[in-house]
């Protein structure tokens, strides 16, 4: 049988099952908001400000090399299953790429993309 | 694991339930409860709350201190599924309060208890949650926290035992059972709406109450200020003793700044106000008295006197003593913060309690209260609310015949007052400290630059030092400035003090750094000691210094266990200091009967003897107990490499830094200068010691950790001589008194306590008050170091650093 | 695909949510009685025998409580966001292989929900998936800090995984596949991963604690710092999806990393007793946790830029590393005849 159909199935119950959990307290819980209940949280002082209009840059630049690097990773997993069959010329032209992009993160390291501040 | 004779015990109790004899509401049996709880839909929902109440992760004052005991090894609260203390208000069910709620903090509290989920909970623990406790109707307190939230359970004690608490919890438990699915007001359509946030304007108050405001205002007779109480003697005529250290210093000053600065007045030279920054500069460049420790203000009849303490940290011994004079109409004297930069929040003090404005200092703000703030409370004229009423003593005591109850639920209590003439309603807020960039002025930011963003952190939050708020300017994650907003905990004790007699100051010095009551007391009484000229007993000197080093091992053991757990270790070394801390504690509990708040040292002794049980279990307990538990914490934490990379050259203090900023105890070691007041300015029998003043040179939070762990080292040492040594004869010179006469003078005595020098500045009038009475707080001047510290380090490193300083609250706002 | 396939799958998923939920809840009475055991206190023993009925009480009083909405939060993004969390969860059990086919009512049943042919990439995939429902959690909150944490935490998870991801490579290729069943008939007869693949084990290991952000990588939740992290608004029931969240994952993350390198369900005498397949895998489960609450009790967590240091600097350049070495290793054995993995 068609394994996926398993999976599809799990993914129906799953969700089916979070959403009953969530309901289920939404439900049974009591309700009474206020408008001070339902101020944002910060240490009980009153918040300054929005909360963030605008991120640091950081995290997307973190998000772009993941990217990056796991469409390298991507395409070694091919590679890691059939390369028994390729034997030694796999492995020479799988060295080739990931010099490559050896080099690549040799440069991000240089420039300080790795730093985190 | 318990010894033999607790399992006894235990065993007994086991027996004593299976047996039946056990009353109701105590958990009878693993199943009984569950079984009793399922024949109704009632039992089966309040017995799934009430065995899993999750407190709210913060603390007031020292209740908080037995509240965090209650977690640990020895009471445990997490038998009953209430050791996860929620950081967030959303996540908890109960609010303990636990500590003094002061007008300062309550709109955080109120707001903290809004934003939790219901069912919501709050178990009032001590004295003072309940009503106010021994600092009932400060003008800075709020008399139990019932005035502004509905309390569940309130806990008697100050500060209740952790045993106690437990039995709070016990009660709520069974509370929570007796509840109805069908009553509970939380299923109630339209009930809440949430409870009033009070605003800090002159005093408290409730915007949503004005036309309650209105009619009070207009009741309102009495002046906020009256005419100035005399004092019995005249405080310009107290007798000045000469002082060889003093003729010293003016005979140098007139060579380098001239004879028209200063009068030499025989313990203290009067300075010249305009003079005084020179003064200081030819005394802390040319002389050699580079550490201003102590500046505070007194109030005297016909002038204000600000009064200055400098040492020598290259020479050791007495302090240089200097007064100015200032007008009590226009006080204004320049400030010393170029000259000596622990200047700074010492100054702002006296500008907070007393009026007197420093010309030149860079932040001249009200610092223990709120801006906003109407009055000055230390000078005599300023009256205080309810103390000092038309009807004395007591007016709640049944006017016209009948009872009216102290605790009235009114939102204030009756220790607030308004300014004649203020108008509630259009009042607007000053702004509160540099840090508070309003919204326009964080969009006008420039565009390329990253945001920067301020971040509030506390004064609720987990890091377990209490109620102390940081405004952090952050620029991504490093911090570019820090502004310590304290005054949270400010109780009124040096106004207390004032009011007081002597010997009744003494369980409020316990109060103070409540971690090291036994050291607060040392303190206060050789002061008053000073000028009593009282001649302390043999006996009672050891005992003095057993309890003192006992109290230091304590402390650092305690202040290396939390600073570890704000690095992230989940508080696991904290548990396993926790027992030989609790050790200590039991062996003050035999002595003078608390675990904390000892009230031990009277003036000329102390009040109870130690028994032979004592004796044997403090001997233990320093030669066998405490080293394996110092080696065990040593091998655990010191090596470990996380740790290290989390503490290692993060936060220096450069050595001339923390001459200047004022740091004492540790901090100042940490940073290799050796100055240890033990040894600097000998106290009690201390010169009898053999023992060594640790000093490390980095500066960072790794030394400062370490120094500790060598302090307590040598305090074990002392321990064991003094036990060795100790002689017989009596603890108290003369008869026990309870009223005593101090005669008249000024006095400063200053004791090396675990977070650093504790200084008491008195001056007596010859009553049986203290006409001025000043605590030299060692956190509150470490704090000065925070800020520089800081900067250029990350949000992570602050906690760490705040923890190396181990600042305690009731000291730092006192 | 007949009526009793179907039912054979709907009992098998109805046992896996059952055993993952029994196992969420027992776990996070076990990792208190562990903590508190570490640093000799007791820990919960009042409600029920030993404490045994804690976690139901937990259960019962989130499930009671006020089901907050903050003023301004995306409505609809801050109560997809638990569901967010968990589905992807719950669904990375699918490919954990928990025993041998056993005989049951005349049917061989394997005991796995799917035998799919890219089990591992499955997993890691599922893992990149679950990052979404934390920055949905911190963004919708509209809380400063729920927003810092829910980046940090998140930024956290992606560079961890790419560790991850190569640090399974190495299995894949001593394995031939990347099907779970295979990979644990690979390490037939007692020939482990792990002793081919010490440094993988090592890596794995490490981005297994990171990814499910428990100490000394749990500063997104940092309450020391950052009061509570991307969950601080959210209360009741949905703090509980968070909670259950993140202890799945601990299992299901067990799970994997003992059929990667532990050799799965095998042990001795497991062909004549199937029944103690899953035994022995539980086995291995437990010490993984265990050791989760043990590196939990013990070490301070590490600063963020650290961690990102290590995951970036230190763990990327050791798997691939790995990797290199394996493929040498592996290729050179085949033309070398070492005979190494030779049969």
């Amino acid at each position: 049988m068609n394994p996926y159909i398993a999976i599809g199935l799990l993914l129906l119950l799953s969700t089916g099952l979070a959403l009953i959990i969530v309901l289920l307290g939404a439900v049974l819980g009591p309700n009474n908001p206020n408008e001070r209940k339902l101020e944002p949280y910060e240490s009980g002082m009153v918040p300054v400000g929005e909360a963030m209009q605008r991120l640091p840059i950081r995290f997307y630049l973190i998000a772009t090399l993941f990217i990056v690097f796991d469409i390298e990773v991507i395409f070694l997993f091919p590679w890691a299953l059939i390369f028994r069959k390729l034997g030694i010329f796999g492995l020479v032209e799988m060295a080739v790429f990931l010099l490559i992009l050896l080099v690549g993160y040799i440069y991000i390291w240089q420039k300080g993309a790795l730093e985190w501040d | 694991m318990p010894n033999k004779a607790v399992r006894d015990v235990v065993e007994r109790y086991d027996d004593y339930i299976e047996q039946g004899d056990a009353p109701e509401g105590v958990w009878v049996g693993p199943w009984n409860n569950l079984i009793k709880s399922l024949d109704s839909l009632n039992g089966l929902y309040n017995w799934g709350r009430k065995s899993s109440i999750w407190p709210l992760g913060f603390g007031l004052a020292c209740c908080a201190i037995e509240m965090i005991c209650t977690g640990f090894a020895r009471f445990d609260i997490a038998r009953f599924g209430a050791e996860l203390f929620r950081a967030s208000p959303r996540q908890a069910d109960v609010m303990i309060v636990s500590g003094t709620v002061t007008k300062k903090m309550v709109p955080q509290i109120v707001r903290l208890y809004n934003q939790m989920p219901e069912p919501r909970y709050v178990i009032a623990m001590g004295a003072c949650a309940t009503g106010g406790g021994p600092f009932k109707e400060g003008y800075n307190v709020v008399s139990g926290i019932d005035k502004y939230l509905p309390v569940d359970v309130y806990v008697p004690g100050c500060p209740p035992t952790p045993s106690a608490l437990l039995q709070g919890l016990m009660t709520l438990q069974a509370k929570i059972e007796g509840q109805k699915l069908s009553e509970v007001p939380w299923y109630r359509a339209g009930v809440s709406e949430g409870f009033p946030v009070p605003v800090l304007g002159p005093d408290i108050f409730d915007p949503r109450q004005i036309p309650v405001i209105d009619a009070r205002l207009s009741e309102q007779e009495e002046p906020t200020t009256k005419a100035g109480k005399p004092p019995k003697a005249k405080p310009a005529e107290l007798p000045a003793p000469e002082v060889e250290l003093t003729k010293l210093a003016a005979e140098f000053l007139r060579g380098t700044v001239g004879a028209d600065a200063f009068r030499d007045e025989g313990n203290a030279l009067i300075v010249e106000p305009l003079r005084l920054v020179d003064v200081c500069h030819s005394l802390r460049n040319g002389f050699g008295f580079d550490y201003l420790s102590n500046v505070t203000s007194v109030d005297y009849p016909d002038r204000f006197e600000v009064v200055y303490h400098i040492y020598s940290i290259a020479k050791g011994g007495a302090h240089i003593y200097l007064k100015v004079h200032v007008d009590r109409d226009d006080p204004v004297i320049p400030s010393l913060i170029s000259v000596y930069r622990s200047a700074d929040f010492q100054e702002r003090e006296v500008y907070d309690m007393m009026g007197i404005r420093f010309a030149g200092h860079p932040n001249l703000k009200r610092i223990l209260l709120w801006e906003g703030f109407e009055g000055f409370p230390l000078r005599k004229d300023w009256k205080e609310a309810y103390y000092e009423q038309e009807q004395k003593p007591f007016d709640s005591r049944w006017p016209e015949g009948y009872h009216v109850a102290a605790e009235d639920r009114n939102i204030w209590g009756k220790n607030v007052r308004y300014p004649q003439g203020w108008d509630p309603k259009t009042w607007k807020a000053p702004t509160d400290g540099t840090l508070v960039l309003q919204p326009e002025e964080l969009s006008a930011l420039s565009d390329i630059d990253t945001d920067k963003i301020i971040l509030n952190i506390g004064p609720q939050h987990p890091s377990t030092h209490g109620v102390f708020h940081m405004r952090v300017l952050l620029d991504g994650e490093t911090v570019v400035d820090l502004e310590p907003v304290m005054g949270y905990l400010h109780r009124n004790h040096e106004q207390i003090g004032e009011r007081n007699a002597w010997l009744m100051n003494m369980p409020f010095t316990d109060r103070l750094d409540y971690l090291t009551g036994m050291g607060n007391n040392f303190g206060y009484a050789i002061t008053v000691e000073k000028l009593m000229g009282s001649k302390v007993p043999e006996r009672a000197e050891y005992i003095r210094v057993i309890m003192a080093e006992l109290t230091r091992i304590a402390s650092h053991l305690w202040a290396a266990g939390f600073l570890i757990s704000d690095l992230g270790a989940f508080f696991t070394p904290a548990n396993y200091i926790g027992e030989e801390r609790e050790m200590i504690l039991d062996l003050f509990e035999m002595t003078a009967g608390s675990r904390m708040m000892v009230n031990y040292f009277r003036f000329g002794g102390v009040a109870y003897d130690i028994s032979d049980t004592f004796i044997a279990a403090a001997t233990h307990l320093v030669k066998e107990r405490l080293p394996r538990a110092m080696e065990e914490l040593d091998r655990y934490v010191t090596a470990n490499e996380i740790v290290q990379a989390r503490t290692k050259g993060i936060g220096v203090l450069p050595r001339d830094e923390a001459i200047n900023y004022g740091a004492a105890g540790p901090v100042l070691r940490a940073s290799g200068v050796q100055y240890d007041v033990r040894k600097a300015e000998p106290y009690s029998i201390y010169d009898r010691f053999d023992f060594e003043v640790p000093v490390l040179y980095g500066g960072d939070i790794f030394d400062r950790y370490w120094v500790r762990m060598l302090e307590a080292e040598q305090s074990r040492r002392i321990v064991e001589q003094a036990l060795r040594d100790l002689p017989g004869g009596p603890i108290l010179e003369g008869a026990p008194r309870w009223s005593t006469r101090v005669p008249a003078g000024e006095a400063y005595g200053r004791v090396e306590n675990p977070k650093g020098e504790l200084g008491f500045y008195v001056v007596s009038d010859g009553g049986s008050n203290p006409y001025r009475y000043h605590v030299r707080s060692p956190s509150f001047v470490n704090l000065t170091t925070l800020a520089e510290m800081s900067k250029g380090h990350k949000v992570a490193d602050v906690i760490g650093i705040l923890g190396s300083l181990d600042i305690v609250l009731g000291e730092v706002d006192r | 695909m007949t009526t009793t396939d179907i039912i054979e799958v709907l009992v098998k998923i109805v046992a896996v949510f059952f055993i993952l939920l029994t196992g969420f809840a027992y776990l996070t009475l076990f990792e208190r009685r562990v903590l508190a055991a570490l640093q000799s206190r007791i820990g919960p023993n009042r409600v029920g025998p030993g404490g045994f009925l804690q976690p139901v009480a937990d259960g019962l009083k989130l499930l009671f409580k006020e089901d907050i909405i903050p003023a301004k939060a995306d409505k609809f993004l801050y109560l997809l966001a638990p569901v967010a969390v968990v589905v992807p969860v719950l669904l990375s059990a699918a490919i954990v292989p928990w025993g041998p086919t056993i005989q049951l009512f005349g049917r061989s049943i394997p005991l796995h929900l799917a035998d799919i042919n890219i089990g591992v990439l499955f997993f890691l995939g599922l893992g990149s998936l679950g990052v979404y429902g934390i920055v949905l959690a911190g963004w919708s909150s509209n809380n400063k800090y729920a927003l810092i944490g829910g980046l940090r935490a998140s930024s956290q998870m992606i560079s961890y995984e790419l560790a991850m991801g190569l640090a399974a490579l190495g299995v894949v290729m001593l394995s031939g596949s990347l099907s779970m069943v295979d990979i644990v008939n690979a390490q037939a007869n007692g020939r482990w991963f792990i002793f081919m693949q010490p440094l993988g084990f090592m890596i794995f290991a490490i981005t297994m604690v990171a990814e499910t952000k428990r100490a000394p990588f749990d500063l997104p939740e940092a309450e020391q710092e950052l009061v509570a992290g991307f969950h601080t608004e959210y209360s009741g029931m949905k703090f509980a999806m968070f909670y259950l969240a993140e202890y799945i994952a601990m299992i299901v993350i067990s799970a994997v990393a003992a059929t990667l390198y532990l050799g799965g369900w095998r042990g001795p005498f497991v062909e004549q007793l199937p029944i103690l397949g899953p035994l022995y895998l539980f086995l291995k489960i437990m010490v993984f946790l265990f050791i989760f609450v043990w590196l939990r009790a013990s070490f301070p967590r590490l600063r963020y830029d650290r961690l990102m240091t290590v995951g970036w600097k230190i763990l990327l350049p050791l798997a691939l590393i790995n990797l290199v070495v394996t493929a040498i290793a592996v290729v050179g054995a085949d033309t070398k005849f070492f005979g190494l993995l030779g049969g």
